[in-house]
């Protein structure tokens, strides 16, 4: 019994720390997508409440992990390529027409 | 003779003959001559000229004076031009203004045709802010704008790269976008490259300077640099529909 009881709180504990990747990934929606990504595997001492369980014991969940993937996708919107882009074709269309404007001055230098 | 006072010789007469319509009309019809110099003008006739003639360059001095401020009002607004170029623009906009308002003064002060022909000129020779001001600023803000663009882009590439690199890691087949994301960052250095020089080839500019001919070739580089970050977005917006399109799916493959 103790040591289902230890197993449920490392699981808990497992479970907290993947869900708070140090602030990372604040903002990305919890639904978004994550690539296939092999389970987490975690080893930790035993406690004196858990003397029931084997030494070493390997707690092993299938808990996904969001930290490496969902930031990219987050990051990635080419966007703001788009934007830059119209910045520059701002000045350029300025260029072209003040090479324009000094064609058509009535008074031009 | 410059082109400015070939104008201005042409303002004034079309101003004389304009204000001496009635004789140069009763002129004519007892002498074919029409030309200005055979029309005899009342002093009150070349007053008024006078003073049209020098409202038409009070006009031209302060759609100048509008465009410095305009021109320096882009800058400010610009999100990329450097500080010192900024800088180094501001201080050419001060010192044309400087020269439109004291030439203000002098065309005030002309009481002839001569006088306003002695001062007029110089006022737009020595400022050119339609000719050289304002090609120079855009070609500025367009050259420093292909330099942050590149940066962004730069940018935006690491982040493909560690994506494809993840992926490629999981066991997906990347190498089309890979070749995708190569080929885009070897355009964009290509763009920077091209676009690096073209700041320098135009801020020093000075009146009397050759300045079609190298704002031509700046709008030229410059577009051709545009052309060369547009292919590389195209490249990217692919690689990153690969990329996403793979997390969404969790699979291995392209």
């Amino acid at each position: 019994m103790k040591s289902r009881t230890a197993i449920g709180t490392a699981l808990v504990g497992l479970l907290l720390s993947a869900c708070s990747p140090a602030g990372s990934n604040q903002g990305t929606p919890s639904s978004a997508p994550v690539p296939a990504s092999p389970p987490v595997t975690t080893s930790r001492p035993v406690t004196t409440d858990e003397q029931d369980a084997p030494s070493g014991e390997s707690v092993t969940t299938s808990t996904t992990a969001p930290t490496a993937s969902q930031p990219v996708a987050a990051d990635l919107d080419p966007d703001e390529l788009t934007n830059v882009l119209d910045e520059l074709d701002r000045s350029l269309n300025d260029l072209h027409q003040s090479l324009d404007d000094e064609e058509g001055d009535p008074l031009n230098e | 003779m410059s082109r400015t006072r070939r104008t201005l010789i042409g303002l004034l007469a079309a101003a004389l003959m304009v204000g001496a319509f009635p004789l140069t009309a009763s002129a004519q019809s007892t002498d074919n001559s029409t030309t200005s110099t055979t029309v005899r003008v009342s002093d009150e006739n070349v007053a008024r000229a006078l003073e049209a003639a020098k409202d038409r360059v009070r006009t031209a001095v302060d759609n100048r004076l509008g465009a410095l401020a305009r021109l320096g009002t882009r800058v400010d607004d610009a999100d990329y031009v450097s500080g010192d170029h900024a800088a180094a623009l501001h201080a050419e906009y001060n010192a044309a203004t400087a020269v439109l308002t004291d030439g203000l003064d002098s065309v005030d002060a002309a009481t002839t045709f001569e006088e306003l022909l002695d001062v007029s000129p110089a006022i737009f020779e020595d400022t050119l802010v339609f000719a050289l001001l304002g090609p120079k600023t855009h070609t500025v803000i367009a050259a420093d704008t292909v330099a942050g663009a590149t940066t962004r882009f730069d940018e935006y590439a690491t982040r493909l790269q560690a994506a494809l690199d993840q992926l490629s890691a999981s066991g997906a087949d990347t190498t089309g976008a890979q070749n995708d994301l190569d080929t885009a960052t070897g355009l964009v250095a290509d763009a920077a490259a091209a676009a690096a020089p073209v700041t320098d080839s135009v801020i020093g500019l000075q009146p009397g300077d050759d300045i079609r001919g190298p704002l031509e070739n700046a709008l030229g580089v410059l577009g051709t640099s545009r052309r060369q970050l547009d292919d590389a977005r195209k490249l990217m917006v692919g690689v990153t529909g690969f990329i996403l399109d793979n997390i969404a799916t969790g699979t291995s493959g392209a």
